[in-house]
């Protein structure tokens, strides 16, 4: 299925879970969800499970509200996680640490391993987690346009920047990740460790 | 090797499927879903249509009641008569010959009641006495001028009556206080024939 096909098929879902259908709203869920929390991990870390669930007790509140404005329904629902994790993040007048459990960076996939090693829950949460440690706006652009997978506009809609500004974050952001992670003599627990 | 080959592979781990422990907070969101439900389906199909109706509803009844209104003023004759009828009824119901007396204006008795019901053929002023007692005394026709020949002191004690409190030249408030029906009170307003004599100025 293509990024259009599926996008198609959303539209469908959120045409028939604004009509009451609760299949539909279960099939928006099972699509959004992983995104939307891995991306709230990469801005508050642990609190990320219970924004998501306030998130989505919004989302199915405020459904009939929900007008395309560009960047889709996984746009309307980041934005409102974005909204909560900025307020969380406001009253713990904090960013989350980024520390890495261990024994998640010793299972960081390198090139040789294969994609079925390579697709698990740790790694995922490591990936995040090494995301995590880039400056914010770098962060928030890698995690919309590489881990949910919005095109530039609609990152920028969520972020509330130009698309430009957006391409411009993510390419800086992919380029240190990329360094940290090829520097020679680098640990697993070196990559953690945000830059000074 | 590329420097992009192990963040390549990083990158594909966090963009795999949801894992089923990511989903663990589905039921909760349907629940909240299904709670929010009757507020999704139900609101926004009534609200215009009810909308609609109300207003149809409170356009209906606000004409009816105007409508209404207007005909039981009518009716009770609170709204004067319109100033286009009077100086075409005053000619042939001739106000003018009382007027020329001296007196007020002339009074068209019960007849008013009358004429309104009759319309343009029965003047204003004229009684229409109960059929069958006019064509004795007038003739034929129900001639005003030969009423007013015969019952002219009715005349002077209508114009009596006459002169006192008036509301105005309405002509129906007037002729309440006069018994409907009676011929004298239409000889006081009663246009004589064309080869009568209009009374003297003098008296």
């Amino acid at each position: 299925m293509t990024a259009d096909q599926a996008a198609a098929d959303l539209s469908a879902a959120v045409r028939a879970a604004r009509g009451g259908d609760e299949q539909a709203f279960r099939r928006l869920y099972r699509e959004v969800q992983p995104g939307l929390l891995r991306y709230l991990r990469g801005l508050v870390g642990e609190d990320a499970e219970d924004l998501a669930s306030e998130t989505w007790l919004q989302i199915a509140r405020d459904m009939r509200s929900f007008r395309d404005e560009g960047a889709g329904f996984r746009g309307w629902a980041l934005t409102i996680g974005r909204h909560r994790a900025l307020d969380h993040l406001r009253r713990n007048q904090r960013r989350p640490a980024t520390g890495l459990p261990v024994e998640l960076l010793v299972d960081l996939p390198d090139a040789q391993d294969t994609a079925e090693q390579a697709i698990t829950i740790a790694n995922t949460n490591a990936t995040i987690a090494l995301i995590a440690t880039l400056p914010r706006d770098q962060a928030e652009a890698v995690l919309l346009r590489v881990v949910v997978g919005l095109d530039a506009k609609a990152a920028a809609r969520v972020m509330g920047k130009r698309p430009g500004a957006v391409r411009m974050a993510a390419w800086r952001g992919l380029r240190t990740l990329a360094e940290r992670l090829e520097a020679p003599g680098v640990t697993p627990a070196d990559v953690c460790t945000p830059r000074k | 090797m590329s420097i992009y080959e192990p963040l390549d592979a990083a990158l594909r781990a966090a963009a795999v499927p949801g894992h089923p422990e990511e989903l663990a907070g589905e039921d909760a969101a349907v629940a909240a879903f299904r709670a929010a439900a009757p507020a999704l389906t139900a609101a926004p199909r009534r609200r215009p249509l009810l909308g609609r109706v109300l207003t149809v509803k409170t356009l209906v009844i606000g004409v009816a009641a105007a409508s209404t209104v207007v005909v039981l003023v009518v009716v009770a004759g609170v709204l004067p008569i319109l100033p286009s009828q009077e100086p075409a009824t005053t000619p042939t119901t001739g106000t003018s010959v009382v007027t020329n007396e001296g007196s007020a204006p002339a009074v068209p008795p019960p007849a008013s009641s009358t004429a309104t019901k009759d319309g343009p053929t029965a003047p204003p002023g004229s009684s229409t006495p109960p059929a069958g007692e006019e064509p004795e005394q007038g003739g034929p026709g129900p001639g005003p001028g030969a009423e007013h020949g015969t019952d002219e002191h009715k005349d002077k004690d209508d114009k009596d009556k006459d002169t006192g409190p008036r509301p105005g030249p309405n002509e129906q408030s007037t002729g309440r206080n006069q018994t409907p029906g009676s011929p004298a009170q239409g000889a006081v307003t009663a246009v004589p024939p064309s080869g009568a004599k209009p009374p003297s100025q003098g008296g």
